[in-house]
């Protein structure tokens, strides 16, 4: 016996699964676990191929009776039966499981015809249920297929023989659909649902069938008709009728149907002036009626052997004046509404879109009525396991949340990457999940998917996870999923988390290095500058002092000893700056050899001064350091950044002139003074290799 | 021992297992698994740490192995021990049915062990 199904059993206990693995083995492949987590995981992973589940209530983790539920919020449990193993006897027991969904109960001690039996019996019910069911949905499949195809077929050959451009068809369906969305959101006069809709526009494309027996000299005339040649031109619409009608099944095809009144009627006005029939109003079936207002738009819209193109809006415009024939008020306003979209969907549609939209339309008709061909799942079961190949395969930690089970799941190198199970249940209240991702984040995540919507779907944000340790930043990359067109029902997300972490870092050490005076690392002039902005913004009045200073003979020390020598200088100056000034202090060098310290004033001033003042002044290699400096203080000397800087500046000019070696407070009398950086500004603009962020003070 | 005398010596129905499992090779197999079994032992060691949760398991667990081999004797004081940590608190009796269950656990055993 070929061993053609799966079974899984599921208990906590070795010898149990072991006995009934001993029992069925000869005649299915058993797959077993010892948990119901494992179970969910394994369901998850093979629930196309496992054909009954052999489930023990009482088990440490995830017991029997979640197992169930998981599988009834899944909808599993439609497709996989559960026979329920436990020692309980009790009547709520076993009520419980089979309230849950379980199809049958086997009481221990079983014995192995039982077991074997009660196997059987219910995977040949189950079989029998799908094999039928996935007749019923390949024939409707079937169906489908050749109703496209003949409706392919018959379309071409019309195409061919009007010398139409090919996209007519194509335009023509375009419009209809445009115009029975928008009409049924308009109005629930003519109730039709998707499906509905989906079959008028298939059926559309035939409109003009019955031009296959209008005489080609006619039907390619490049003037206009005779009175005698229009009739005939005419009689397309009742011939077309006629073709459909004597089709086989036309009867039982709802399609045909529709076909048959739209090749007939497409082209009655709806006051009663148009033919064969002369119906009026509501008398024409409302399919025929968007396809005449659609045929209408695009022979307009499209160059014609008696007619050149008319642009979309002269189109609309003879439309709506009721040059080219009477429709219903209803459809010439939602052509009125549709009109915008109306160019970008007909040009976007290009030929080879045509099968994706109908393959599409197919789908959803399908996936709507809740029949799958079991063709269609082999299919989707075949890209579920290439998806899982590769991610199996890439090294990314990807995600996927399951909104029917409420669980969780993480490719297998993800989970270990982030220390996690494969599985997580419930993850808004998983208190291992929120050891990694925090409660409030893992919120933050779950709402703003939900947020998110079909033309903005992809949520994208970083979070702090603690991961094996270490608190590490991840960029969150994911998106929620969908059924069908209508964003109503949410059914899950997928997505996936990269470490950031070091990425980030090494930005941040970016951010510092611009910010930072290459030689010394001391903060660079800007970089002082939005600090001490930022300072004085929160100082309330509280006295700071800015103190700005220059190396005396600094360009002699360059001429003697050459520039590195200068640069070392320059290095030994910033270290005991560095040295003399406590944590909250700023220092910076400003350019050349200005230096600035900026630094509240919390006891004396003088003291203060000094005691800078005397750390700085030293000797280097046999070069005497000697400074001048200027101090001013705000916010007298300054409320602000420029007009402290200013101040400083002028201060250190008065101190250089007269006679360096010593630091000099600001007062007014100084106003008048030059700036000692004015001339060094030029210096440094005109060196762009030092950035020249030089402050222009004067 | 055969293992007719063995399922006497353990207070066992061997004319039901032999129906149930249908050859002795098979419940020979599967009595062996049962000593090497870890229920009693999670069992023993729940009860100590006073985890009476964990200990209704595993009482549960060993209660339904034994009903599936037969061993009728154990499977009733472990069933016992079961009913009396099913509030998964500590009774009154927990401790002397606990007691009457380890013998029968080692009198079952034994009789494994002593099987041909």
């Amino acid at each position: 016996m070929d061993k053609q199904y799966t079974i899984l059993i599921v208990d906590d206990t070795e010898i149990n699964r072991s006995l009934l693995s001993d029992m069925l083995a000869s005649q299915y492949t058993i797959r077993e676990a010892s948990n119901g987590m494992e179970a969910v995981a394994l369901l998850d992973k093979f629930h196309s191929e496992i054909a009954l589940v052999l489930l023990d209530i009482m088990m440490p983790v995830m017991d029997g009776f979640e197992v169930l539920s998981i599988m009834k919020r899944s909808g599993w449990i439609d497709s996989i039966p559960v026979i329920t193993i436990s020692a309980e006897t009790s009547s709520n027991y076993i009520d419980q499981a089979y309230d849950l969904g379980a199809t049958d109960y086997i009481s221990r001690p079983f014995d192995e015809k039982t077991v074997q039996r009660r196997v059987k019996n219910t995977i040949i019910l189950y079989a029998k249920q799908k094999m039928l069911e996935g007749m019923v949905a390949e024939q409707i499949l079937e169906k489908e297929k050749s109703n496209y195809l003949m409706v392919e077929i018959l379309s071409n050959i019309v195409e061919f023989r009007n010398g139409e451009s090919g996209l007519h068809v194509l335009h023509i369906r375009t419009i209809t659909e445009l115009l029975l969305r928008r009409l049924v959101q308009m109005t629930d006069r003519y109730a039709m649902t998707p499906s509905q809709i989906a079959l008028i526009v298939n059926a559309s494309a035939l409109h003009d069938i019955g031009k296959i027996s209008i005489p080609e000299d006619i039907l390619n005339k490049a003037g206009r008709l005779t009175a005698a040649e229009f009739d005939i031109m005419k009689t397309h619409s009742a011939i077309g009728a006629q073709i459909l009608e004597n089709a086989p099944n036309h009867k039982n095809e709802k399609m045909m149907q529709i076909a048959h009144d739209i090749c007939r009627w497409h082209h009655e006005r709806y006051d009663g002036l148009g033919y064969p029939d002369g119906l009026k109003g509501e008398e024409i079936p409302i399919a025929a009626q968007v396809v005449a207002l659609a045929d209408v738009y695009d022979a307009l819209t499209n160059v014609r052997v008696y007619k050149p193109a008319y642009p979309h809006d002269t189109a609309m415009k003879m439309i709506m004046d009721g040059e080219c024939g009477a429709f219903n008020p209803l459809l010439l306003q939602c052509l009125a509404e549709v009109g915008p979209h109306l160019l970008d969907k007909l040009t976007e549609h290009s030929e080879n879109q045509l099968f994706q939209t109908e393959t599409q339309n197919l789908t959803n008709q399908l996936l709507a009525g809740g029949q799958v061909s079991s063709r269609t799942l082999a299919l989707l079961e075949q890209e579920r396991v290439k998806y899982q190949f590769f991610a199996s395969m890439s090294k990314e930690i990807q995600f996927e949340y399951n909104e029917h089970t409420e669980i969780l799941s993480l490719s297998e190198w993800g989970a270990n990457q982030l220390g996690l199970p494969e599985l997580i249940v419930h993850p808004l209240e998983n208190e291992v999940l929120h050891q990694v991702i925090s409660a409030e984040d893992y919120l933050d995540l779950h709402q703003r998917l939900r947020q998110a919507t079909p033309a903005n779907p992809v949520v994208n944000r970083t979070y702090l996870l603690q991961v094996h340790g270490q608190e590490r930043r991840f960029k969150v990359v994911a998106r929620p999923l969908w059924v069908g067109e209508e964003v109503t029902e949410m059914t899950g997300t997928i997505g996936k988390l990269l470490d950031i972490h070091d990425e980030l870092e090494e930005l941040d050490t970016f951010r510092r290095l611009a910010v930072q005076d290459s030689l010394t690392k001391l903060h660079n002039h800007m970089a002082a500058r939005e600090m001490i902005e930022a300072v004085l913004d929160s100082a309330k009045g509280k006295t700071h002092a800015m103190l700005l200073f220059d190396l005396d003979d600094f360009k002699s020390a360059n001429d003697r000893y050459g520039h590195l020598f200068g640069d070392e200088v320059l290095k030994y100056v910033a270290s005991k700056v560095l040295d003399s000034i406590s944590s909250q202090d700023i220092a910076a060098r400003m350019g050349g050899d200005e230096f600035l310290i900026f630094s509240a004033v919390e006891e004396g001033i003088g003291p203060m001064v000094d005691h800078y003042y005397q750390a700085l002044t030293d000797c280097y290699r046999g070069f005497t350091i000697s400074l001048s400096m200027g101090i001013a203080f705000f916010p007298q000397d300054g409320a602000d950044y420029e007009t402290l800087f200013r101040s400083a500046d002028q201060a250190l000019y008065a101190a250089k002139k007269n006679g360096k070696q010593q630091y000099r407070f600001y007062n007014a009398s100084m106003q008048e003074y030059l700036s000692v950086l004015s001339p060094m500004d030029h210096e440094l603009d005109s060196d762009s290799a030092d950035g020249g962020h030089l402050n222009k003070t004067v | 021992m055969n293992l007719r005398e063995c399922y006497s010596a353990m207070g066992a129905d061997y004319d039901d297992i032999l129906r149930r499992l249908v050859s002795e090779e098979r419940i020979i197999r599967f009595l062996r698994m049962l000593a090497r079994d870890q229920s009693f032992v999670t069992l023993k060691n729940a009860l100590a740490a006073e985890h009476y949760e964990e200990a209704f398991r595993a009482s549960h667990s060993l209660k339904g192995i034994c009903m599936n081999m037969g061993l009728t004797r154990l499977m009733e004081s472990s069933s016992a021990l079961t009913e009396n940590l099913r509030s998964g608190q500590a009774g009154k009796d927990t401790a002397a049915l606990f007691e009457a269950l380890e013998q029968d656990y080692h009198t079952a055993i034994e009789a494994i062990e002593k099987l041909d």
